[in-house]
C-alpha cells in the first residue's frame, strides 16, 4: 500500500494535482492503537484537480473499476486498480464533508502534515483533519468504535471543541453526531442530509436516495447532472452480483428491474399517504 | 558510472541478515524484493556510482578478499540493470 501512495503522488506531482493521502497507512500508529492499515490507499484530490490527476492515473498502469457515479450515494469516490500496487480509493469529496468539496478539501489542504511513504514526500491531514476524516468513515461503519474512541472518547475538551467547529464549519455535524451517537440518531431526524446518511447505512430505498440527493444538489446544473445519472446502471456493482463482466442485455434488464423498483417505492409511499389520509379521515368522523 | 535508471520508491523492513527492501519503479512498478545483501549492492552503487568501487567497499565491509565477491557482485548488478533499476 505505500507503494500505491508513492505511485499516486507521483503521478499528482506530475499532473500538478493537490492529494491528501488518508487513511491507512498515513495514520501515525501511535495515535491509532488498534485500527488496521486496511487493503487499500485511499486519497483525496483537490476538486478541480481530479480530472487531470484520473488521467495521469489511467496512463500509468491504474484500471479504473468504478466511476464516481457509480460508488455511492454521495458520487465520492473512484476506485482504481493496479498490478503491481492493488486497490486505491479517489475520493473527489469525502461522504460528511460533500457539502462543499472545494471548501473541505482546502481546510484540510491548509492543515495539512507530510508524511514519508516509500521515500515520497506525501501529505497527509493535519490533527483535526485526520479527526474528522476517520470519524466520518466511523460513522458510515456503525459497529466500529476504534477511532471513535481514538479520535473522540480520548480527546482533551479543547481538542473536541476544535473539532466540533470545524465540523460545524464544514456542514459535517451530522456526521461527526453520527460517529458519536451511532445510527438511532437518524430515528428522530428528517430532511435530505439525514436521508442520504440513511442511503449511506442502507436503511434506505432507491427512492429516499433520489429526493435526498436532489433536496442536497445547489443549482439547475447540479440538478440537471443528477437526473442525467438517475437512469444510469451501476455496472460495476452489476458485475459484482453477476460475478462477471455485464452485458448489454444485462444491463438492460437492471434499468428495467431499477424502474421498477422506483415504481414500487413510489406505490409504498403513496400506499402510507392514504392509509394515513384515510385514517385521518376516519378519526375525523368519529370525533 | 553506475546510476538509477528510473524514479524508484523504496520501503525496508528488518534489520542485518534479515533485512528485505522492496523497490519499485515510480509510478508504474513492478515490485522488486532484494534480500540484505542485494539491498546494500544497490545502495552501494548509488552511492559510489563505480563498479570497482563497490566492489571494494563491500569487501571491506564483509572482510573478504575483492576477487571473491566481485563475481557475486557483478551477478546483482547486472540483474538490477535488467529489470531497469540501474544503469550500469
Amino acid at each position: 500500500m505505500r507503494f500505491a501512495h508513492a505511485s499516486v503522488q507521483t503521478i499528482a506531482d506530475r499532473v500538478g494535482a493537490d492529494v491528501l493521502h488518508i487513511k491507512g497507512v498515513t495514520v501515525d500508529p501511535d495515535l491509532n492503537p488498534g485500527r488496521s492499515a486496511g487493503t487499500d490507499a485511499d486519497i483525496i484530490v483537490r476538486p478541480s484537480d481530479v480530472p487531470r490527476l484520473m488521467e495521469g492515473l489511467t496512463g500509468h498502469g491504474w484500471t479504473l473499476w468504478c466511476e464516481f457515479h457509480e460508488g455511492s450515494a454521495f458520487d465520492h469516490a473512484a476506485s482504481l486498480h493496479h498490478r503491481a500496487f492493488g486497490m486505491l480509493d479517489v475520493h473527489q469529496n469525502f461522504p460528511g464533508l460533500h457539502r462543499d468539496p472545494a471548501a473541505s478539501f482546502e481546510t484540510l489542504w491548509r492543515d495539512r502534515r507530510t508524511v514519508d511513504l516509500a521515500g515520497r514526500s506525501c501529505a497527509a491531514p493535519g490533527p483535526v483533519g485526520e479527526h474528522l476524516i476517520l470519524l466520518l468513515h466511523a460513522a458510515r461503519s456503525p459497529g466500529k468504535t476504534v477511532d471513535v474512541k481514538n479520535h473522540w472518547t480520548e480527546l482533551p475538551p479543547a481538542e473536541r471543541d476544535e473539532l466540533r467547529r470545524t465540523a460545524d464549519g464544514l456542514g459535517a455535524g451530522l456526521g461527526l453526531d453520527m460517529a458519536i451517537e451511532g445510527p438511532a440518531l437518524l430515528d428522530t431526524l428528517q430532511g435530505p442530509e439525514a436521508d442520504l446518511w440513511r442511503v449511506m447505512l442502507g436503511q434506505a430505498d432507491q427512492l429516499t436516495m433520489w429526493r435526498a440527493r436532489w433536496g442536497l444538489a445547489s443549482g439547475v446544473r447540479a440538478k440537471a447532472r443528477l437526473v442525467g445519472r438517475a437512469g444510469r446502471v451501476n455496472r460495476f456493482v452489476l458485475g459484482e452480483r453477476l460475478g462477471r463482466v455485464p452485458t448489454r442485455e444485462d444491463v438492460r434488464r437492471e434499468w428495467w428491474s431499477r424502474a421498477g423498483q422506483g415504481v414500487s417505492a413510489v406505490g409504498r409511499r403513496t400506499g402510507r399517504v392514504l392509509v394515513r389520509a384515510v385514517g385521518a379521515a376516519r378519526r375525523g368522523v368519529q370525533r | 558510472m553506475i546510476r538509477a535508471a528510473t524514479d524508484f520508491a523504496v520501503e525496508s523492513r528488518g534489520e542485518g541478515e534479515d533485512r528485505l527492501v522492496w523497490v519499485a519503479p515510480m509510478p508504474d512498478g513492478e515490485i522488486f524484493v532484494l534480500n540484505a545483501t542485494s539491498a546494500l549492492i544497490l545502495e552501494a552503487a548509488l552511492e559510489l556510482g563505480v563498479r570497482d568501487a563497490v566492489i571494494s567497499t563491500l569487501a571491506d565491509d564483509f572482510g573478504l578478499p575483492a576477487e571473491s565477491v566481485a563475481g557475486d557482485i557483478d551477478v546483482v548488478l547486472q540483474d538490477l540493470q535488467q529489470r531497469g533499476i540501474l544503469h550500469l
